[in-house]
């Protein structure tokens, strides 16, 4: 037996990781950043973590936050939940970080918005969107900065329920929760607000999936006036690419979720004409302070334009950034109430958070792809703008939503 | 000292007073560290008694690291169990498993086994991602119940800790007993094991089963641990991340399974802490552990140990 | 309807021939289950990428093709270095210990690719003259996937007249057969796994290219792909370059009829038939022995 090599090294293990402990100092704030750096949520994440440094940096360099310099420790989850749930708990117990920020993916976000709960340290979400964060698993330290899931799926009904022409649909959604949640609300609401509109087939293509012409095909022979895709990154741009090649856009129409990111990534394989939601457009966005924010963004990245992540992890740190200053503390509860009681004035124009599920009231963005000559890239043009107020479930709602989930354990 | 430290019925008790003084005694966040860690050294053993014992290499270890933590999630969160009836429920649902895709799985040898345990998780993962009405789908169940059941992580560790020794006791005895050496004889040549009598098939349902079962109170665990579940638990990459640490280990021996686990987290949490490229870095020591010491890092140790001290006594 | 779906899956099997030819080629040699495959084939998808920004082909075909060719063979030269620095050393070493290192690339050249192209998701135009459909019979025949598929067709073809004709070709398969006799009749074995390697790197590299202006690409290509791989051809027969044929064809044509009938069942469903597929093997050749 080699035993005492096995005790040794057991020992040494044990010691190198008691080592990491840090006494706490008084000095800066500390922001954790639990970030999907690896795994599908990549891209998505390197520009919400590119907005975010904007921002710190810019509110260090003008003397922080009270008097103190911030301080972010980032973590990669590897968009994978229990990684998640370890970073989390590694940075709430050994860095003792004042705040946490960062998810993408929803099922990492409530894997870290369970495990930040207990220790009652302010968590917000500036990409991960699910519903379930803010309603069902709400708590009083989570903040969405977003509109979330659910909001969105009733924003885009909404717009669908707008267009005359758009009566026999065909959904095309990732098999995972987002695909499901969407297709389902969407459904609902558009029934409600349109009778005459009928859904006439769910198709449900795997997470990862990069050969969308099968469900292509069976979208077109049901002749839809419309495909809703609830697809986002690689697959839209697959799902787009591989439609071309069938006359898919000379013989129905496709609404989709099309942040700036994707349109980029599309760029000339874009029809025009293809309908999308997004959750903040920087060329469509109407608040304060936008152009400056393009501009330093470009400066400090290459160039490259600034996505819906970029925009919302710069936004939400805004928003976070006053409420600090309103509460005159990083203390959780006051800061959550500054958050509630105060109205910011960020990009997205005038926004505040509700109390009830710690959700912003904020907009979603629809549109028609259409070409300016101001961006080498597709835009969203004819922009809709869907107030939060309109789609957020109400109050009576969110307790009603919370009750079920309590009573379907 | 070295016979002292060799013999299990004295280095079982050791290591649960240091161990235990260990979790009583630190802060919070080493605590933690060494808890998720823990939990991996019991997964990786299982495997371990499964491949360097039974000469079978599953491809699907986490199937049964799933269906443990899912047998107690969905036995508290959907029928309101009380936890000894959702351990058990973990249990049987990690034996049910284990029975089912091990009489089918024992039936194929070598790469074909490894194939067809590949498949089986996979079946697991999908049905577990895909249910949504009733596991959760791929946002799982958070949450469902208070993290480390609401115990201070000092006391959960050392539950853990015991919990964890007490498999590895088990799994160390089966291996001393008939059965172990049946595993054995079968894993290193199943002719001549069937030549002396030996109902190979049976014999590795048995080491299929017992492995399975400790990964799934290891997946029990690490569900407790957390208050979360997630498809993941049920992974390729669970399966393939447990695999690698058995193999970084080395083959062939008791603690090459432990070992593993634990150098295996040691290189990612201090390389992913600093460095964006923590893929590589493992992938590069695989390379170098499988080339130049194919026997893992209880062979280098124990060359070391030669080398130092020369030839180890009996 | 099911006359359309069938003919997509048709499509959608020749691609996954392509991928899933070069593993079974491998394995039916050196009995290796070579997980980086899906990374050869990511690093086909990625060098035809900067190839075609470099080098935009704009109408002309031929150029188009020329730089699919030049990823496919540069992925071939990486494999042949791949198996003559790494692969070589460990033939004599066990089944998992082979596995395992094809595991640490598979690590290696992720974060290689992630180093080189970035996290984000890159998109390659499609040249115009492929990007529009055929119609015929009153349906839309998409002309990049008819492309692949004739390559698909033209690739099987050219592999079993290799198998069939050539030297390298009858060493293989007598080496597929019966490793140790090769060596007992004196052959290089070396070479012929050298050659192998090489050959099924060229197929992942390939079928990567191909799909590089088809569909989008990023650093997780090789986990989208290994494990469909893997699935053609265990239910091929592992090795067996015509089984694999059917497999795919088999599982593209699966997945399209599939998503219409058992629309939530299509990824269990595929699992269940590979692992049928190998029971039942067990049970046949038992069958056979007794």
């Amino acid at each position: 037996m080699h035993a005492r090599i096995l005790t040794g090294l057991l020992m040494g293990a044990a010691l190198a990781l008691s080592g990491t402990a840090h006494a706490q100092s008084a000095a800066p704030v500390k922001l954790g950043v639990v970030a999907d750096i690896s795994g599908v949520c990549g891209p998505l994440t390197k520009s919400g973590l590119n907005g975010l440094k904007l921002a710190v940096d810019e509110t260090n360099a003008a003397g922080g936050w009270l008097g103190r310099k911030i301080d972010t420790i980032t973590r990669d989850s590897k968009t994978q939940p229990p990684e998640g749930a370890k970073v989390t708990q590694e940075l709430l117990s050994v860095e003792k970080v004042d705040m946490i920020t960062g998810p993408c993916s929803s099922a990492v976000l409530l894997s870290v918005s369970a495990t930040a709960k207990e220790y009652g340290k302010l968590l917000w979400s500036t990409i991960g969107s699910t519903q379930r964060a803010s309603i069902e698993l709400g708590h009083p330290s989570f903040f969405q900065a977003q509109a979330n899931a659910l909001m969105e799926a009733y924003a885009a009904a909404e717009y669908a329920a707008k267009q005359p022409g758009w009566k026999k649909i065909v959904t095309i959604g990732l098999d995972y929760e987002w695909g499901h949640m969407t297709v389902e609300k969407f459904t609902e609401r558009l029934k409600q607000r349109r009778p005459d509109v009928q859904v006439v087939k769910n198709l449900w293509p795997k997470l990862g999936e990069t050969n969308f012409s099968s469900f292509v095909t069976a979208a077109l022979a049901e002749k839809p006036d419309v495909v809703l895709s609830v697809t986002f990154g690689a697959a839209t741009v697959n799902l787009v690419k591989q439609a071309k090649s069938y006359g898919f856009f000379e013989q129905t129409k496709l609404f989709t979720f099309l942040p700036v990111d994707t349109a980029i990534a599309l760029s000339g394989d874009m029809p025009e004409g293809v309908h999308g939601f997004a959750r903040a457009p920087f060329y469509a966005l109407k608040g304060t302070g936008v152009k400056e924010f393009v501009e330093k963004y470009r400066k400090a990245n290459n160039g490259e334009w600034p996505d819906d992540w970029a925009v919302l992890a710069y936004d939400a740190f805004g928003q976070v950034s006053a409420a600090v200053k309103a509460a005159k503390s990083i203390d959780t509860p006051k800061v959550m109430e500054a958050l509630a009681a105060n109205t910011y004035k960020g990009m997205r124009g005038d926004i505040k958070m509700r109390k009830i599920d710690g959700n912003d009231i904020a907009p979603t963005y629809v549109g028609v792809i259409g070409r300016v000559k101001d961006y080498p890239f597709p835009v969203l043009t004819n922009v809709t703008i869907i107030e939060g107020a309109q789609v957020m479930p109400s109050e009576d709602e969110v307790t009603k939503m919370r009750a079920a989930a309590a009573a379907k354990k | 000292m070295n016979r002292l430290l060799s013999d299990p019925r004295l280095l079982f008790p050791a290591a649960l007073v240091l161990g235990g003084a260990y979790m009583l005694l630190m802060d919070s966040g080493s605590v933690f560290a060494v808890t998720d860690i823990l939990i991996w050294v019991l997964f990786a053993a299982s495997l371990n008694l499964l491949i360097s014992f039974g000469g079978m290499v599953s491809f699907g270890h986490a199937a049964f690291f799933g269906l443990g933590a899912y047998g107690l999630a969905l036995a508290i969160f959907r029928f309101n169990l009380p936890l000894p009836l959702a351990v058990a429920a973990g249990l049987i649902t990690t034996l049910a498993g284990a029975t089912i895709y091990g009489a089918l799985c024992v039936r194929l040898t070598r790469i074909y086994f490894s194939m067809l345990t590949l498949a089986c998780a996979e079946i697991t993962f999908s049905t577990i991602f895909q249910w949504y009405d009733f596991t959760g789908g791929d946002t799982g169940l958070p949450r469902f119940v208070e993290p480390r059941l609401g115990l201070s992580a000092q006391h959960f560790g050392l539950v853990v800790l015991v919990v964890v020794l007490a498999g590895l006791l088990l799994l160390w005895r089966v291996i001393r007993s008939p059965l172990g050496l049946a595993i054995q004889a079968v894993g290193e040549n199943p002719a001549r094991a069937r030549a002396l009598g030996i109902n190979t098939r049976a014999v590795q349902f048995a080491a299929f089963v017992v492995a399975a079962m400790m990964a799934g109170v290891a997946g029990m665990l690490m569900a407790l641990f957390y208050g979360n579940v997630f498809p993941d638990y049920a992974s390729l990459t669970f399966s393939i991340d447990v695999l690698i640490m058995v193999v970084l280990g080395g083959l062939h021996s008791f603690s090459g399974g432990i070992v593993g686990a634990v150098v295996y987290k040691l290189i990612d949490h201090l390389v992913s802490k600093h460095l964006m490229l923590w893929q590589m870095a493992i992938g590069v020591v695989l390379l170098m552990v499988i080339i130049f010491a194919p026997d893992g890092v209880v062979g280098i140790a124990k060359r070391l140990k030669t080398k130092l001290f020369g030839e180890a006594r009996p | 309807m099911i006359v359309v779906q069938i003919v997509n899956g048709l499509m959608e099997g020749a691609m996954l021939f392509l991928i899933a030819s070069g593993l079974t080629l491998i394995f039916g040699v050196s009995r290796i289950v070579n997980f980086a495959h899906g990374s050869l084939y990511m690093l086909g998808a990625f060098i035809a990428h900067s190839l075609i920004q470099q080098f935009p082909p704009a109408a002309s075909l031929p150029l188009f093709f020329a730089e699919i060719l030049v990823a496919a063979l540069l992925v071939a030269l990486i494999g042949g270095l791949i198996e003559i620095v790494i692969l070589r050393r460990i033939y004599a070493a066990d089944e998992l210990h082979q596995l395992i290192i094809t595991i640490g690339v598979v690590l290696i050249v992720r974060d290689l690719v992630r180093l080189i192209w970035g996290v984000n998701d890159l998109s390659t135009p499609m040249p115009e003259a492929l990007s529009g459909a055929l119609r015929a019979f009153g349906m839309f025949f998409p002309a990049y996937q008819v492309t692949v598929m004739a390559i698909g067709i033209g690739v099987f073809l050219g592999l079993v007249a290799l198998l069939r004709f050539t030297r390298f070709g009858i060493l293989t398969r007598a080496a597929t057969d019966d490793r140790g006799m090769v060596a007992l009749l004196g052959i290089n074995q070396k070479q012929i796994f050298t050659g192998v390697v090489t050959l099924g790197s060229f197929l992942a590299g390939l079928a990567g290219a191909l799909f590089t202006p088809y569909g989008n690409i990023n650093h997780l290509l090789d986990t989208t792909i290994i494990v469909g791989a893997f699935i053609v051809v265990v239910i091929g027969g592992m090795g067996n370059l015509y089984g694999t044929v059917a497999a795919a064809v088999a599982v593209g044509v699966i997945k399209a009829l599939g998503l219409l009938y058992v629309p939530r069942l299509s990824m269990v469903l595929i699992f269940l038939i590979m692992a049928a597929v190998l029971v039942a093997r067990s049970m046949g050749r038992k069958a056979a022995n007794e």
